[in-house]
């Protein structure tokens, strides 16, 4: 019986392009959006010849969420208003598959890539986008944070005679254009190892049946799952239990954290609430637009309720990240310039987010 | 299947008792996939022409009741958290198993299922009668000379003096001591069918699972579809009735040419993948009959067990069909004969019956 030999460098195979020629699928149409993964997904899909939103990616993807945790390397605490693995969730609520792929060997990431490439997909990979010249000028978030949880989809690419002269092309969210990127630039983001979410190498193959699910259908399965992952997450730093957390403890930051390590968070914070391709709202914006859509699709005045439920939440916490910035700047402004009137902000995003819940329950009980 | 054990055993290390059949059916691991390939005479794998994925290397004339899902849906179904990765540096993956281990988390591995039978001596930890059928795969993936991953094991602990690891295999009757080098050498492979590669999983459950209800009528829908409505894919493979379809027009076609050996080389990789944990060869539908009996109850829905006996009796066809085929393409080095090619016809067309059946009962749920 034959043995495989070890693993090895994988030989990568370029499609007959010119070198220095660009190859980029004829048929992918980059859009711009408010979320990374959201948008990334409507894009996929539109390849694939579905059409759904950003919006209604985002909420059959049960893309609304909460975290609050500590994290270790810097000592931070990591605040996220969605829920991860979106990909995987909208096309399981389709009738498709999203199959992850990671790996540490970087040349093997790189085959996969080119591989799907060559087979004319386009390819939705994670990076750490601190790595991207055009995302460092954009973001000043990364002089203090890494996340490696970005996501863009690979559209095409060009090869030259070596890595630092061979290129990606991007589609990201915020830009109207597809970014270059070198292939030297890319390993580097895919490989970072930085951060409180590496990327890994993460990318995945997206297979669709020849008929999907209806739209209505997925859009029930989203909200279902999201209503089950708010409610009983796998751990209480998530949903609900984790909103509580927060709500009750963020005021103890400044008695708990040096001076710098305080800012450093509060900026952070804000951002990932308010900047960094949330759609704003800390994602109930998007969610909110999500239920809108949903609401006429479906004819439901209930999620019509939940909808404006979720806009003024969108309200609150954007009133919150503003008060998390001005206290980044100076700690006695901000949420400790009034901490009474801060608590009460905070009673009530928990008492709506609360409320929000109630209403999706009520709606899949019609 | 031993996925399916595997995953059923994770579930009920964090607190959720679910049956075997129940954990197959929410994985949405009933189906059909078929890849012809270059068939005529060629042994081994065909590369990288049919990879969907990294490590998929799908062979010329694989058949597979099944798809390639893996557990993914089954994390979706129970909305349990997947953290994974592939390690290729030996200490770095050792290192990385002690560090769940010592937070009391098992790490699901995949490995290679002929080298890790071989280095286990699986045959020494199993029951008899499932002995006699794994060693007939053996001798099938040794004829068709196929290796394969797809072969999923659970770490839960380790001895450092020794440098060994404990496992569990959904076979074995007894957790199994393996060397840490032993264990590395069973994955160390990237070009072998659905390859190892190093992978490895941990999993995060909640304490409290979604409806079964609404996750076993969503499963069912999922199953139904992908079988009626199969996956498009680039490269082609065939999946679903469709896949079924070509096959047989397939083994139609090589019988009437004679073409012995590729008829071989499809009857090895049905015998392989066909096999089932009651040691029939039929393709997991007794397994899907045993979930449908199941669902019946769960989702309060009677004429679901009428459609799970026909599906015990569709296993059966199969393993007749596939028993008939060892003995005389495998054994007998022929092409299948007149009652072989009725009997997969016969097999075509309940399938197509009997899912067209479940579709139209479903839609009511």
């Amino acid at each position: 019986m034959s043995m495989s030999t070890p693993l090895g460098t994988p030989s990568v195979q370029y499609r007959s392009v010119e070198k220095n020629t660009a190859y980029i699928l004829p048929a992918y149409k980059h859009r711009m959006g408010s979320h990374c993964s959201s948008l990334q997904m409507s894009n996929i899909l539109l390849f694939n010849g579905i059409e759904i939103s950003e919006e209604l990616c985002f909420g059959i993807g049960a893309g609304l969420g909460f975290i609050y945790r500590k994290a270790f390397n810097p000592p931070l605490y990591f605040i996220l208003g969605r829920s991860d693995e979106l990909e995987e969730k909208i096309c399981y609520h389709l009738g498709g598959v999203a199959v992850p792929y990671k790996t540490d060997n970087n040349d093997k990431a790189l085959k996969g890539v080119l591989d799907l490439l060559n087979n004319g997909q386009p390819v939705l990979v994670n990076i750490d986008a601190s790595y991207f010249p055009y995302m460092r000028k954009k973001f000043n978030l990364f002089e203090n944070v890494r996340y490696g949880g970005h996501r863009v989809t690979i559209a095409g690419y060009e090869p030259g005679a070596s890595k630092d002269t061979s290129y990606f092309y991007l589609s990201d969210y915020a830009w109207t254009d597809l970014q270059k990127v070198s292939f030297v630039e890319m390993e580097l983001a895919r490989a970072s190892d930085a951060g409180q979410t590496p990327p890994d190498n993460l990318f995945y193959t997206f297979i669709f049946p020849e008929k999907t699910f209806s739209i209505e259908e997925a859009i029930r399965s989203g909200i279902r799952l999201n209503v089950q992952t708010m409610l009983k997450p796998w751990f209480p730093v998530f949903g609900i239990p984790g909103l509580e957390k927060f709500c009750c403890r963020i005021l103890t930051w400044k008695h708990t954290m040096k001076e710098e390590l305080l800012k450093q968070n509060l900026n952070m914070t804000y951002m990932m609430m308010e900047v960094v391709g949330t759609g704003g709202g800390n994602f109930r914006r998007i969610y909110a637009r999500f239920l809108k859509q949903a609401s006429e699709m479906l004819e439901s005045e209930t999620l019509l309720q939940a909808f404006n439920s979720y806009r003024r939440l969108g309200d609150c916490w954007k009133e919150l990240a503003y008060l998390l910035k001005e206290s980044a700047e100076n700690p006695e402004k901000g949420i400790w310039a009034n901490s009474g009137s801060t608590q009460k902000l905070l009673d009530e995003i928990l008492f709506k987010e609360k409320l929000g819940i109630e209403q999706l329950k009520e709606f899949l009980n019609e | 299947m031993n996925k399916v054990g595997l995953y059923r055993d994770i579930l009920h290390f964090y607190g959720h008792d679910y049956s075997l059949p129940v954990v197959f059916g929410i994985s949405g691991l009933w189906g059909f996939t078929f890849h012809a390939g270059n068939i005529a005479g060629k042994k081994g794998h065909s590369g990288s022409s049919t990879d969907l994925f990294p490590d998929y290397h799908l062979p010329d004339g694989f058949v597979a009741g099944e798809y390639f899902l893996g557990l993914n849906n089954a994390l979706r179904a129970t909305n349990v958290w997947c953290q994974r990765g592939a390690k290729n540096n030996k200490p770095d993956f050792f290192e990385l198993l002690k560090t769940y281990i010592n937070e009391g988390r098992p790490v699901h591995i995949e490995v290679n299922r002929a080298q890790w039978i071989r280095k286990i001596s699986l045959n020494q930890y199993v029951c008899p009668e499932w002995a006699l059928g794994l060693n007939w795969i053996h001798r099938a993936i040794s004829l068709a000379n196929l290796e394969s991953g797809d072969y999923h094991i659970i770490c839960i602990g380790y001895n450092d003096e020794n440098s060994t690891l404990f496992f569990l295999d959904y076979y074995s009757l007894d957790c199994i001591e393996i060397s840490m080098d032993d264990l590395f050498d069973c994955s160390n492979f990237d070009n072998i069918y659905l390859s190892p590669a190093n992978k490895w999983y941990v999993y995060y459950v909640p304490p409290e699972l979604p409806d079964i209800r609404s996750t076993v009528s969503a499963s069912l829908k999922f199953m139904v579809n992908s079988m009626t409505n199969p996956f498009r894919t680039v490269p082609k493979v065939e999946f679903g009735l469709k896949g079924l379809e070509s096959l047989v027009a397939m083994v139609h076609g090589l019988s009437a040419k004679q073409d012995v050996a590729g008829i071989a080389r499809i009857t090895s990789h049905m015998l392989i993948n066909s096999y089932s944990r009651n040691s029939l060869y039929d393709f997991n539908r007794t397994m899907f009959s045993d979930f449908l009996k199941e669902s019946a109850t769960i989702l309060n829905k009677p004429d679901l067990e009428n459609i799970a006996w026909q599906y015990a009796v569709l296993a059966k066809d199969w393993d007749r069909l596939i028993k008939s085929l060892k003995l005389n393409v495998l054994d007998q080095n022929e092409s299948l004969n007149e009652a072989e090619l009725n009997q997969i016809n016969n097999i075509k067309d309940k399938e197509h019956e009997y899912v067209y059946a479940l579709r139209d009962t479903i839609g009511t749920i």
